[in-house]
């Protein structure tokens, strides 16, 4: 019919008809799709947001702000610090899961919860070689009416590319924070290189490796510094990974299977034992061979080595179960494989060599540490690192007997002795005592250094670079000395320019140069002689002052300290078209900022300075303004917790005035004998005071 | 001849033994008698401990300079600049005023090449001067070879002037006689004779006429906390370095205005004993 119709029909007169069907045909049902898709995503969308909101609300009130008191070493000292982080709650025992990077070097834990409580919280163990750590809450410090939400750890093996995820934490150290994105990849491993077959070495610092088992989830939610230890929750609300390392959209997060078997290891002993053989892989696929794992390097005296295994072997199956690792995916499978075996275990490897096919027996042993302890030996002028195994390979040292020097103090006692030492050295013995490890040097140095005791000269053994060498080491706790004196000399209390004559005829002094007064001193001698600002000096006891430019500034206070104290000077001045000679008794120079007496707190960890008339003067602060004027204050002490800052003027501690550096020192003592919980200090910053709260920590602390 | 040659002629000649004659004339010269003051010439070892606000106070330097036993109880004069006061002296320059302290500890005086040096305390500096005295902190039997500023000279432009210094630790401080001219007396910031610039040297050190009165100390001149308009280091570095080299080259402080400090510091250091 309708070819009949076309046939019998204009064309053009049916076409829009045939146009207009079409079109309806085509559209109708889009727009009824398209109205069906606005509802469908908006279904979509609202159950997203339920999801999300869902999830949420199951771990956000189990997030923590980790705040972090740390102490590191630098220059042969300890460098007390601050860093931040993000964790979750994990159990009802105050568990809480973080990285190893965000507890390294930490001496004091301070969790914020989801309700701004701030909580106390001490280290349960770190695993740095996972990056993973557990802190403890104190709980005492809670009220038992509100108990702990935990999160729970869901299974990351579940996870697919392409899945929604959340990444929560305090990213900057802001408050609780989430982001939403999906798994990019959930198996990855940083390889060296374009295309290389080398796992990447990854440090948490310089000897420390980490990533060894880790196979990352990668996401692109977005994390950022403090976000490190943060959950990587899934819909369901789970903690499916432990937020470690990102930029931008590329994110990476421990997988939750990892994090709890650490998390359970570190609850049940406080450390991850694991096995350990002393060999490196590389997989297969370059070789030309399709099955096993290629031997890369073995350890020299390793287990590995001594039960004959060789670098070039190939691992073909371990306890008779196939080994292949065709790609660097694959690697952190085989080594979690091995280090899962108990220590002391026999593993039976099957090895190609060549044509030949072997047996191989290998004890496991414990994998040791690779970083030891490190402290300061503040009065020897160095920092000591423990020797582990690892170290003393990566050294070539002959043993781990002994201290690794890792800094040293510039002009400290270790600098100055002949000769002196150097980071590198090895400390054998001291006054012919050999030394076992770092724990031994720290009991000698506590026996040797008392303060206020005599410290005689110590006769150090070390070894540089294979070679043994001796050398005298003295003892020298650091006291502050005052700076020394300046050589008092004549002053007059005026701050002046020089009046150099174009700028004196535009002021109708044609002809003139000298110094024009811009400040009088209160309460000098220059004031009582009414001496003005505006008047210029034009002589000293007749001799004329003539400036020639900028650079004799300091004429007229030169001319006046070749003059005796106490002398009586006549400036002869210009003031208001008349000359005039006025008299003025020299005062002695008043305390310079460099003179300055100081006082350091080694409990409050800040120095301050006495106040100066030239401070005064700066800073407009009349004679009534007394304190003492902070000059330092370590970030990581309890003065830099409790907010003070270098240039803040201490003008009461506990409600006492402090008139100078002498009530600072008292009113000190007088705090550190009452020990209160809790210490205000009244300061001046800029025009405004401020009250600042102290609150020490009385109890010793590990670097006391 | 070439460049070469000429370069190599001028250094074979430099290096030809002198003759006899020259040689007899030398020992005419005041080098040999002005070593005998070489006693007196001293080795002070320091480290300065640094303390500016905001940056920490712990920041420490190893030093030693030359400097002057100036009586037989152990007073020592030395250059203020090279006990750590350049480190303020350089915080001024162009304005800036750093609050920055120096303060030298571990104090120890050498005498001679000994090896261990004598434990002493800073009395007193004079930073417009560039002085400071040290006493030495342990009480000697024996009093110590000293330099007596009271033999004091004066020079004017055109004399020749001798300057004792020692060389470092590394060629054994082995003490030298340099001789030098005077090429100006400048009266500002102060009265000072002005070194010719080959005879340029450090701070700290004595320097004599050539029948051994003492014409005074070498200093370093730099601008006070006053000169706030002095800003012209590092504008222009062919300027800036001349500046420097005046500044640093040194100065002989006239030996009339040093024992008129030494005599402040004296009862500066008195008051202090007594408390």
């Amino acid at each position: 019919m309708i070819r009949n119709l076309l046939q019998r029909s204009d064309l053009r007169s049916i076409f829009p008809v045939l146009v207009a069907a079409v079109a309806f045909l085509c559209l109708v049902p889009s727009a009824f799709a398209r109205q069906g898709a606005a509802a469908g995503e908006d279904t979509l969308r609202h159950e997203l947001r339920r999801l999300i909101g869902e999830a949420r609300d199951r771990v956000f009130p189990a997030l923590v702000s980790i705040r972090v008191v740390t102490v590191r070493f630098g220059g042969g000292r300890e460098l007390k610090g601050r860093s931040v982080g993000s964790g979750a709650i994990i159990s009802s025992e105050g568990y809480v899961i973080t990285n190893a990077h965000v507890t390294s070097g930490g001496k004091k834990f301070i969790c914020t919860l989801s309700d701004k409580r701030e909580i106390e919280a001490s280290l349960v163990g770190e695993d740095p070689l996972t990056d993973l750590a557990l802190l403890r809450l104190d709980l005492a410090e809670l009220e038992s009416s509100n108990a702990l939400t935990v999160a729970i750890f869901g299974d990351s093996e579940a996870l697919e590319i392409g899945d929604y995820v959340m990444a929560m934490g305090s990213p900057f150290a802001l408050a609780r924070s989430v982001s939403l994105g999906i798994v990019s990849n959930t198996e990855r491993v940083f390889a060296g290189g374009f295309g290389s077959d080398d796992v990447e070495e990854m440090q948490l610092e310089q000897g420390q490796r980490t990533g060894l088992f880790t196979r990352w989830i990668q996401h692109d939610a977005v994390i950022s510094p403090g976000n490190s230890g943060g959950p990587l929750v899934n819909l369901q609300g789970e903690i499916v990974g432990v937020n470690e390392l990102g930029s931008g959209t590329l994110s990476f997060a421990i997988p939750s299977k990892l994090a709890a078997e650490v998390t359970a290891a570190l609850i049940a002993g406080g450390e991850v034992t694991r096995s350990w053989v002393g060999l490196d892989f590389k997989p297969i696929r370059r070789t030309g061979l399709d099955d096993g794992v290629l031997i890369d390097s073995v350890v020299v005296d390793g287990p590995a080595a001594r039960a004959g295994v060789e670098a070039g072997d190939v691992l073909l199956a371990l306890d008779g179960e196939l080994t292949t690792v065709r790609f660097v995916e694959q690697v952190p499978l085989l080594l979690t494989r091995i280090a899962g075996r108990p220590v002391g275990a026999t593993l039976e490897m099957t090895l190609r060599r060549g044509d030949e096919v072997l047996t191989r027996q290998v004890k496991t042993e414990k994998l040791s540490k690779d970083l030891g302890d490190e402290r300061s030996f503040s009065a020897w002028g160095f920092t000591a690192r423990e020797i582990t195994e690892k170290l003393a390979r990566d050294w070539r040292l002959d043993s781990s007997r002994g201290a690794l020097v890792t800094g040293i103090r510039r002009g400290g006692p270790a600098q100055i002795a002949e000769p002196p030492l150097e980071a590198g050295d090895v400390l054998l013995s001291i006054d012919g005592q050999p030394l076992v490890d770092l724990a031994d040097l720290a009991s000698r140095y506590e026996d040797l250094v008392q303060p206020g005791g005599e410290h005689a000269e110590l006769l150090v053994a070390f070894d540089r670079r294979g070679r043994n060498q001796l050398t005298l080491l003295e003892s020298r706790i650091d006291d502050r000395t005052d700076p020394p004196r300046e050589l008092p000399k004549a002053w007059i209390g005026l701050a002046t320019q020089p009046l150099l004559p174009r700028l004196a005829a535009e002021i109708g002094l044609d002809g003139v140069s000298g110094f024009r007064v811009t400040r009088v001193y209160p309460g000098t001698e220059a004031e009582s002689a009414g001496l003005e600002v505006g008047d210029v000096v034009l002589a000293v006891d007749g001799e004329p002052l003539r400036p020639r430019g900028l650079q004799d500034a300091a004429l007229l206070a030169r001319r006046i300290r070749l003059l005796e104290i106490g002398e009586v000077a006549t400036l002869r001045i210009a003031r208001a078209g008349e000359r005039l000679d006025v008299p003025v008794a020299l005062e002695r120079t008043r305390l310079s900022k460099e003179e300055a007496r100081r006082h350091d707190d080694s409990d409050f960890e800040l120095s301050v300075r006495e106040l100066t008339f030239f401070d005064r003067d700066e800073q407009r602060w009349d004679s009534e303004v007394r304190g003492v004027l902070i000059e330092n204050v370590d970030p990581g002490g309890w003065a830099g917790l409790g907010g003070l800052r270098a240039g803040d003027l201490v003008l009461e501690v506990d409600g006492e005035s402090i008139r100078g550096l002498g009530s600072f020192r008292q009113v000190l003592a007088g705090v550190k004998r009452e020990q209160p919980e809790r210490v205000v200090v009244l300061i001046l910053r800029g025009v405004r005071t401020h009250f600042q709260y102290l609150e020490p920590d009385w109890k010793p602390t590990e670097w006391d | 001849m070439g460049l070469k040659a000429k370069v190599l002629l001028m250094l074979v000649a430099l290096a030809m033994p002198a003759t006899p004659g020259i040689a007899a004339n030398r020992a005419a010269q005041p080098h040999t008698s002005l070593l005998a003051e070489a006693d007196a010439l001293v080795t002070v070892k320091f480290v300065l401990e640094l303390s500016m606000q905001g940056m920490g106070s712990d920041r420490e330097v190893e030093g030693e300079t030359d400097c002057l036993l100036i009586d037989g109880d152990g007073l020592v004069l030395c250059s203020n600049t090279e006990l750590g006061g350049y480190v303020g002296m350089m915080s001024r320059i162009g304005g800036v005023g750093l609050d920055v302290s120096v303060t030298p500890t571990e104090i120890k005086v050498v005498i001679g090449d000994a090896i261990d040096g004598l434990a002493a305390t800073l009395l007193v500096r004079d930073s417009d001067r560039d002085l400071a005295w040290l006493r030495i902190d342990e009480k000697l039997d024996d009093p110590l070879p000293f330099l007596d500023l009271s033999r004091g000279a004066e020079l004017e432009i055109g004399d020749t002037f001798y300057r004792l210094r020692r060389m470092d630790k590394f060629f054994g401080r082995v003490p030298l006689v340099e001789e030098g001219l005077v090429v100006a007396v400048t009266a500002k910031p102060r009265t000072l004779l002005v070194p010719s610039p080959t005879a340029a040297a450090g701070s700290g050190l004595p320097v004599f006429t050539a029948d051994g009165r003492v014409v005074g100390v070498t200093v370093v001149q730099m601008p006070s906390p006053e000169d706030v308009g002095f800003d012209s280091i590092g504008v222009d570095p062919l300027g800036a370095a001349t500046q420097i080299q005046d500044m640093i080259g040194g100065l002989i402080l006239p030996v009339a205005d040093v024992v008129k400090a030494t005599k402040l510091a004296r009862e500066i250091a008195a008051e202090d004993a007594d408390g």
